[in-house]
């Protein structure tokens, strides 16, 4: 690959990563339950990502590529512990003030089944159709509306019973 | 309001006030170049310094403190020059691994070890991305990450002790893990066999070898001598492109004539004819006690 080459790669590559950073930083939040493993999730995939930028920009759809690699991420608690060392500017605080303790949606969320739980953080705060959720999933659209139909059961139910434990996630 | 546009409005209540703050985008290049390069340990291995080796059936991360803790190899001499030459790997044919090749690897997997590897070998100077030592028999070990003067995994047998580094968002207190505990939260369960080191997966001794024989037919290249020792130098160079560049996978496994064992491993990815800089993994003190005590758990 020229330099040249190269360097225009990397200007898409940074253009695509501050253009998503913000919107898959919230969403990988929802599915893995907190801000740093999600900031660990999605930098390891945009780290995934760069190897296979070309192949992947040229396929016209690098969000859809991503999401399905948050979707299906696994999080290592080797690189997670790693990378909390990486961190340049290590906050002094335990992290962005948000509901993850204490939110009752937020706990009923990280109750439901890993897959289920993509479902919903897709379909309900993504807003992708139930066509994109089955891609990201790689599952059929039939099967995202049973998942999604059993995980909205399940919230109604957590979310309807008072002082219910948190999930233990 | 219908059911989905409560519960995304309640969704984006949760997270959309947070701040995101800016993409570590030089960072995730960095890292992302060297994933590319350190591909050639398998289409999926090894990364950012992936280390080896053997564990019963759970995870072997590992960390920097040990009573011999302060073991530091011997910097290794020149580069071997890698370039990416495709070599004489063509064809469908099973791949084959030479079976001195075999046994070196064995041998090494069934002793304990200290390793350190480097990501980018041309600024090792900077210390390495990872460290650790396994002892396979007592099933103990330790791994040091970047910066970690203070360990962060420690192994006894099913047993994994955890500590957050210095600087980092945890707590600073040893944690103890059930290797079940992992799979709870869509964590990836610990690579069984293996001697976790910040790697994109993961590579056991067998991983590599494994990984080797997948990207061609692995050759003797023969033997070279460094820092005074003699190495027989095998290879495996990919029989075709595993980006979309051009880039060829090459991993060298240097096995020390000597002892037997496996005491280097390089690899990169380059187009034919191009150099690149390496990541390199090096083993040193077999056959010495691993010496860990438990750490205390509050």
């Amino acid at each position: 690959m020229s330099e040249d080459s190269e360097r225009a790669g990397d200007a898409d590559y940074a253009a695509f990563v501050e253009r998503c950073w913000g919107p898959q930083l919230r969403v990988a939040t929802l599915l893995v339950g907190d801000r740093y493993r999600a900031e660990e999730l999605l930098q390891d995939s945009l780290v995934k990502l760069y190897p296979r930028w070309r192949r992947v920009s040229r396929g016209g759809n690098p969000d859809a590529y991503l999401r399905r690699m948050l979707v299906n991420g696994r999080i290592s608690r080797w690189r997670r512990r790693r990378r909390e060392q990486l961190v340049a500017e290590p906050p002094d605080r335990p992290g962005p003030s948000t509901p993850e303790q204490h939110d009752e949606l937020h706990r009923a969320l990280l109750a439901l089944p890993r897959r289920q739980r993509a479902v919903v953080v897709l379909r309900h705060y993504a807003d992708l159709s139930e066509r994109d959720v089955a891609a990201a999933l790689g599952c059929s659209v039939g099967t995202v509306k049973s998942q999604n139909s059993r995980a909205l059961e399940k919230l109604r139910a957590q979310l309807a019973t008072p002082n219910h434990e948190g999930a233990n996630t | 309001m219908n059911e989905h546009d409560e519960l995304s409005r309640a969704l984006h209540a949760m997270v959309d006030d947070q701040p995101v703050g800016a993409a570590p985008l030089a960072d995730l290049v960095r890292r992302g170049r060297a994933a590319g390069r350190t591909r050639a340990v398998g289409r999926s291995a090894i990364a950012i310094g992936a280390v080896a080796v053997v564990g019963a059936g759970t995870a072997i991360g590992m960390s920097g403190h040990d009573d011999g803790g302060t073991a530091r190899h011997r910097a290794v001499g020149a580069s071997p020059r890698p370039s990416g030459t495709a070599g004489t790997t063509h064809g469908s044919a099973p791949a084959t691994v030479p079976v001195r090749l075999v046994d070196a690897v064995t041998k090494t997997a069934g002793t304990s070890f200290q390793m350190e590897s480097y990501a980018d070998w041309s600024q090792r100077k900077s210390g390495a991305d990872c460290s650790g030592g396994w002892d396979p028999k007592r099933k103990v070990g330790w791994m040091s990450v970047p910066g970690g003067a203070e360990p962060t995994v420690e192994i006894f047998g099913n047993d994994i002790y955890e500590r957050a580094p210095v600087g980092g968002a945890g707590s600073r207190d040893w944690q103890k893990y059930d290797p079940k505990d992992y799979t709870k939260d869509g964590s990836q369960p610990p690579p069984r066999d293996s001697f976790y080191c910040g790697g994109e997966d993961t590579a056991t001794m067998s991983g590599i070898l494994a990984d080797m024989r997948k990207e061609g037919p692995v050759r003797l290249l023969g033997r070279k001598t460094r820092d005074g020792k003699k190495f027989d130098v095998y290879s495996v160079t990919s029989t075709k492109p595993v980006i979309g560049d051009g880039s060829y996978d090459t991993t060298q496994a240097w096995v020390n004539v000597q002892t037997g064992y496996v005491e280097q491993l390089w690899s990169w990815e380059a187009p034919k004819g191009a150099t690149a800089i390496p990541s390199v993994t090096l083993y040193s003190h077999f056959g010495e006690p691993v010496r860990l005590h438990r750490p205390p758990v509050n």
